[in-house]
């Protein structure tokens, strides 16, 4: 494999989980603008524990989905009496209000002769931790794909689940939901929560990857971008975000010709593709109509 | 006990329901009509939380249930059908069942569908499923709950005369003693099966108007 396609597909799958916490957003109904604050965070913890404290991969990636399922909470809690485009619009200040803070910050460190630590606008640099372990990028594209396989497998389980159920009823019929005697604020709180734990999850392997992260990296377009995938991608099933990362960055960025022009093509083919598939290419009516017809065939 | 005192509900200063005074005991059977505009469906929307009265007390068993939102409300066993039929579209009947908070016990459930005749529609989805079934199962989801109180508002919208008689019996015939029913209905013939008594919101009057057994109502004030 070569190194050029070995670290797309690794962006496929580091964007991926972004993506993925987007979607458990979308499920309860709310429209997050600020995912991406979730994934800097995880990123930034995970830089601080390895590079600068020395600390073990394990514990640096347990406390950034930590940190980012924390500040997702803390978010939620803040605004979640907002719904609709209110929430979207805090979020977005959310993040926004984070990458300003994280441009401010210099505390430049010196760490065996590099310059490491959080520098405002010059980044995070020399994040470490794949040299030292001798990772080749087809050795982190294997445990970037273990660990989103891992995530779908879960969130495939977690499909079947009352919770799920009741979480997707919340974002479809908040009313039915509440006459049923479900709390639609206690589920979205918990989703956002969630999903702020795949963001920060995901970041921290961006960080370990990339070796060098800088605050302009998790702008609002990374947040867009995460959304779209879930929505052009469909909310029936967690394989939908997947799909919508893998037109994106697999397609279009890979394909050298277009890759200039990857912002203009993908706007585009997101416009054609909700006027063809509005409610996305896996909606939960067609994963649902899948499933019937599986079931037909077993019985 | 489930009452409702002195009700009264205005939207941008039109009034809606005037001094409307009820008192449900547990096990009766009582049917609202009324003609477009009286109130009826804000009533039940006011009865279980969807919507807080201008002035007035609900209460349960005594306690004060003002200002609780809808959810509290169902937990506390004051249950609702919708006017049109309201299930979750991306869950087949056997999640519609298990859905909701004290969805009873899987035995009980079993129990429950299958003397209901909804265990052959257990594992397809609402759009798979003919209206009456669906209006079924809407119901069944209520009666899991053992209700203190359940509001069906027009359950049998879309149902054909003949699905009417059969449908009227098999919400008789499943409802818990101790359930109170208060049913929204323009076809007489349903509420003759299934009610004892009738009340009547009217336009130009304040408060409700009794029907056949005023002893179970508490009159307008």
């Amino acid at each position: 494999m070569s190194l050029y396609v070995a670290s797309t597909l690794t962006n496929v799958a580091l964007i991926s989980f972004l993506a993925l916490s987007a979607y458990l957003v979308l499920v309860v109904g709310e429209v997050s603008f600020g995912q991406q604050a979730f994934f800097g965070i995880g990123a930034y913890v995970t830089a601080t524990v390895t590079a600068i404290f020395g600390g073990h991969v394990v514990v640096a990636l347990l406390l950034s989905t930590i940190a980012g399922g924390l500040a997702a909470l803390l978010l939620a809690a803040l605004v979640i009496r907002l719904s609709g485009l209110y929430f979207a619009i805090a979020s977005l200040c959310f993040a926004e209000l984070l990458r300003l803070t994280l441009l401010r910050i210099r505390i430049p460190l010196e760490i065996d002769g590099r310059t490491t630590g959080m520098d405002g606008p010059e980044g995070f640099s020399n994040i470490r931790w794949i040299f030292e372990n001798n990772f080749e990028v087809t050795d982190f594209l294997i445990l970037t794909v273990l660990c989103l396989a891992a995530l779908l497998v879960l969130l495939f389980f977690f499909e079947r689940t009352t919770i799920m159920l009741r979480a997707r009823l919340v974002g479809k019929d908040a009313i039915l939901a509440q006459s049923l005697g479900i709390r639609p604020a206690q589920y979205r709180l918990a989703f956002i929560g969630l999903s702020g734990m795949v963001a920060g999850f995901g970041g921290a392997l961006f960080a370990l990857f990339n070796t060098h992260i800088e605050p302009q990296m998790f702008g609002v377009m990374l947040g867009v971008h995460a959304l779209a995938y879930s929505i052009i991608g469909g909310l029936g099933a967690p394989l939908g975000p997947l799909i919508g990362v893998g037109i994106d960055i697999g397609l279009l960025e890979s394909i050298r010709a277009l890759s200039e022009y990857r912002m203009i093509a993908f706007g585009g083919l997101v416009a054609v593709l909700l006027i063809l598939f509005p409610q996305g290419l896996l909606s939960p009516r067609v994963v649902n109509q899948l499933r019937a017809r599986i079931w037909r065939r077993r019985v | 006990m489930f009452e409702l005192n002195r009700i009264t509900k205005s939207f941008d200063g039109v009034r809606v329901l005037q001094d409307v005074s009820l008192v449900l005991r547990p096990g009766d059977r009582v049917g609202l009509t009324g003609g477009n505009g009286t109130g009826k469906s804000t009533l039940i929307n006011i009865a279980t939380g969807f919507l807080e009265p201008s002035s007035g007390q609900i209460t349960l068993d005594g306690q004060p249930l003002n200002g609780l939102p809808p959810w509290k409300f169902s937990r506390l066993g004051i249950r609702r059908s919708f006017q049109t039929a309201r299930l979750i579209p991306t869950a087949t009947v056997r999640d519609q069942f298990r859905i909701g908070n004290a969805a009873g016990n899987l035995h009980r459930r079993r129990a429950l569908i299958e003397k209901c005749g909804l265990s052959e529609f257990l594992d397809l989805f609402p759009f798979e499923v003919p209206l009456p079934v669906l209006r079924k199962v809407e119901v069944v989801r209520a009666l899991l709950a053992d209700p203190a109180v359940m509001f069906l508002d027009e359950p049998s919208a879309g149902l054909s005369p003949t699905e009417l008689t059969s449908f009227a019996h098999f919400i008789s015939e499943n409802l818990h003693d101790k359930t109170a029913l208060m049913i929204v209905e323009h076809r007489r013939d349903l509420m003759r099966l299934l009610v004892e008594n009738i009340v009547t919101l009217d336009r130009d009057e304040p408060g409700i108007r009794v029907g056949s057994m005023p002893m179970k109502v508490v009159g307008s004030a």
